[in-house]
């Protein structure tokens, strides 16, 4: 072979070479938000323990139970941008018009994506059962790993249990494998599909005002306007 | 084969580029039940260190066309390694598309048909060159003969 033969694959193995290692990189958690966290490293507990102190949750709710606007964020526990929703959305809706009695935010999780989306739901649903489904769905997000990668592993998930602040892990693990944790899934199902909920993370504004319906992650300022556009 | 390398650059650029355009202002991202392009360009599978393959999928077909331009070696090895790394990027799409995102992007699909047809446009540029001493826009047998009678 010549020499610009050689030159010539000499040069595609380079590319292959690099390509994979890119690939590798990417897949194996050169972001490490993409990783989901072992039980010992599980994240985020301290800081939604601060989010929801002094709040009342019930079921998968927080807030005034008569608050006059309901806020439902429909999400999959899978979706990276619902995670970015939980990072950049939800705070600045809880210390808000959720703090000051305005609003009341109901965790609805989806299951589309595939099966961690299941575990992760029900998972959720078991932490609803003692009022805890928000602050469990938020230290989900903090410890979300890729999708479809089974990163909703029984260890992941009970570690998220540990770190959810007033959460009996014991009780909490027998309620995941029971008929009313599923039964609160399918409910939410319900709940998207009658709402048209075509996305997530999908946030379904209602109040006297009437409804308003808000797609993405999008800055809390555009949820706490539609909030009080329906006061 | 410079001409069809560049009119592939060209369909890829296009594609490429309306990913790009709609992942810079397409609005709030969001995972669309049932799958589709939002969830895939949404997906932390669908970036590179940090990079989406839609930008880095448009570069690759600029340098294509670039390719298409270039005569003779250059332009070959341009080619061979745009088409090469460009068709693998498209393949490891695919598969997270189909076993790990669960979302199949219709655009990424054309994509990497266009991938492959540009490698195929770049093994038979080199194939057709023969001599790889010789300028693209001299056919074979003349550049032999040339060779010939400078030898």
């Amino acid at each position: 072979m010549s020499r610009k033969g050689w030159l010539i694959g000499g040069a595609v193995v380079v590319v292959i070479a690099v390509v994979v290692a890119l690939i590798v990189v990417s897949v194996s958690g050169g972001d490490s938000s993409g990783d989901a966290a072992s039980p010992a490293e599980t994240k985020g507990g301290a800081e939604v323990a601060a989010l929801v102190k002094g709040l009342p949750q019930a079921e998968f709710a927080i807030g005034k139970p008569n608050a006059p606007v309901t806020v439902r964020e429909f999400v999959d526990p899978q979706c990276p941008v619902c995670k970015t929703a939980s990072d950049k959305t939800i705070p600045g809706i809880i210390k808000g018009p959720v703090k000051d009695g305005t609003a009341r935010l109901i965790i609805e999780p989806l299951t589309f994506i595939g099966s961690d989306s299941s575990a992760g739901a029900l998972a959720i649903a078991a932490a609803a059962a003692q009022d805890r489904g928000f602050a469990y769905a938020e230290v989900l997000y903090a410890n979300q790993g890729q999708e479809n990668s089974g990163w909703a592993t029984e260890e992941v998930l009970t570690g998220i249990a540990n770190a959810t602040p007033g959460l009996d892990v014991e009780a909490w693990k027998t309620a995941k494998g029971g008929d009313a944790a599923a039964n609160a899934v399918f409910a939410a199902s319900d709940r998207g599909q009658a709402a048209g909920v075509s996305a997530t993370p999908t946030f379904v504004v209602t109040g006297p005002g009437g409804t308003k319906v808000i797609t993405g992650a999008v800055d809390s300022s555009e949820v706490i306007n539609a909030i009080e556009a329906v006061s | 084969m410079r001409v069809a390398h560049g009119v592939l650059a060209l369909f890829g650029l296009g594609i490429t580029g309306y990913l790009s355009w709609t992942e810079l202002l397409g609005g709030s991202p969001t995972c669309v039940i049932g799958g589709g392009c939002a969830t895939v360009q949404n997906s932390d599978y669908a970036e590179i260190a940090g990079v989406s393959l839609s930008y880095l999928g448009f570069i690759t077909y600029a340098f294509m066309l670039v390719s298409a331009f270039l005569p003779g070696f250059p332009g070959r090895l341009l080619g061979i390694i745009t088409s090469v790394g460009g068709l693998l990027f498209s393949l490891w799409l695919l598969y997270a598309e189909l076993f790990l995102i669960k979302a199949i992007c219709p655009w990424c699909v054309a994509s990497l048909v266009v991938m492959v047809l540009a490698l195929i446009v770049a093994i038979l540029r080199i194939w057709k060159a023969g001599d790889l001493r010789s300028d693209d826009s001299v056919p074979p047998d003349q550049a032999a003969r040339a060779g010939v009678a400078e030898g």
